[in-house]
């Protein structure tokens, strides 16, 4: 099932989103981190 | 279609504690239901729409007459499935002379209730809070009428850095706010985890009177929110520095499950009923007076805050651009599951 994780990267104000599929992708955005996300399997390199 | 609801349907809401409904008649509004609650003779939680089908006088209003609910009005009676059994002067009955039963399961001393069509209300899907009638745990709880939208209260419970701001001297201490989460959407469970570990942190009042603990202490907070009414704060509180073991029981740590039920009343309004379990102090009347007078107090300072966001919303309207930083990960993410859930429901397919 699908799992997206985000986690705030200590010591930074960067997020780092997580997707079910490896993919990752670092943000300064939770609004953008989620698009990217939810936008599987657009631009995560599959 | 555009949703025309901001509530999810087809799903289950808590629409009261079990010991709330007995043989009495009790109205409660769910989702924008009034619905009218008894407890059968059966033992069984009886739940039908609180409208006679004749004139609309609510059935919550009228009288039990063994396991009939006969109409104050006029005197339509309905049976425990609210079939029309009985009408005034005539010995038939019209066809359509029923009222809607809805679905309801009790478990872990709630009354659930199945807002949306008949046929998917599955009770094993119901989430678990075990704490709450179990064995080795105390549990203080209350309900508190909430005059916003179910949306901000989720916000509300999702970023609990909002703890060091709005509930300073009881729960809320520099460190929650200061230190980062972890955020996890479970599409396919419907359910989005928090978690905040802080591993030195002050000991707020509530779990410094509660534990004895006076010192620094490690505080770890682990949310679970069950899309869209179930919300469970996992809450591990012990002496700085000592963690789980390898294996075996948690035994130096005091744990407390912090349980919400979020359940809409209206789309503007909001049934907000929280529990305190814990796993330290059983049956000691003394710590659950003070817990008890304690999260009451901290849920009123959030009813207060979001009453207030509510009128800001229905004045201001919604041209403004809002902006979201680390802190509202989790409840973006929340936001999401429950707009994917009202996307799918009937309100929004019709």
């Amino acid at each position: 099932m699908s799992v997206y994780r985000v986690l705030w990267v200590p010591g930074s104000d960067s997020l780092l989103g997580v997707c079910h599929c490896g993919a990752e992708h670092l943000s300064s955005d939770p609004v953008d981190v989620w698009s990217w996300l939810i936008a599987h399997p657009e631009g995560h390199g599959q | 279609m555009a949703p025309t609801t901001q509530i999810p349907r087809n799903q289950w809401y808590v629409a009261a504690y079990g010991s709330e409904i007995g043989a009495d008649l009790k109205a409660r509004t769910i989702c924008g239901e009034p619905i009218v609650f008894y407890r059968a003779s059966s033992g069984d939680v009886v739940a039908l729409a609180d409208r006679c089908v004749h004139r609309r006088f609510p059935l919550s209003k009228s009288r039990r007459v063994g396991d009939t609910i006969v109409c104050g009005y006029h005197g339509f009676s309905y049976d425990a499935a609210g079939a029309c059994v009985a009408v005034p002067g005539q010995t038939r009955i019209p066809r359509t002379a029923r009222v809607k039963s809805y679905p309801v399961a009790e478990q872990d001393s709630f009354v659930w209730v199945w807002i949306g069509d008949d046929e998917p209300a599955d009770a094993t899907t119901i989430p678990r809070a075990p704490w709450l009638a179990a064995e080795g745990w105390t549990t203080v709880r209350g309900m508190e009428p909430l005059a916003a939208r179910h949306s901000l209260l989720v916000d509300n419970l999702l970023d609990l850095s909002h703890e060091t701001y709005l509930h300073g001297g009881y729960i809320g201490t520099p460190e929650v706010a200061e230190t980062p989460i972890a955020t996890e959407a479970d599409e396919g469970n419907g359910v989005v985890r928090v978690s905040r570990h802080m591993d030195d942190a002050e000991c707020p009042p509530f779990y410094a009177k509660s534990t004895g603990i006076t010192g620094q202490i490690t505080r770890w907070q682990d949310i679970e929110y069950f899309s869209p009414c179930l919300y469970l704060l996992h809450s591990r509180i012990a002496p700085v520095g000592v963690l789980p073991p390898a294996s075996g029981p948690d035994d130096q740590a005091f744990h407390v499950e912090v349980v919400y039920a979020l359940t809409p009343e209206t789309e503007t309004s909001t049934h907000d009923f929280w529990m305190v379990a814990r796993d330290f102090a059983l049956g000691d009347e003394e710590v659950s007076t003070f817990l008890r007078d304690n999260n009451r107090t901290v849920v009123l300072q959030d009813v207060e805050a979001l009453n207030l966001l509510e009128e800001i919303l229905r004045t201001d309207g919604d041209a403004y651009q809002e902006l979201s930083i680390n802190i509202d990960t989790g409840g973006l993410a929340a936001r999401r599951m429950i707009k994917s859930q009202n996307d799918t429901s009937p309100a929004a397919t019709a």
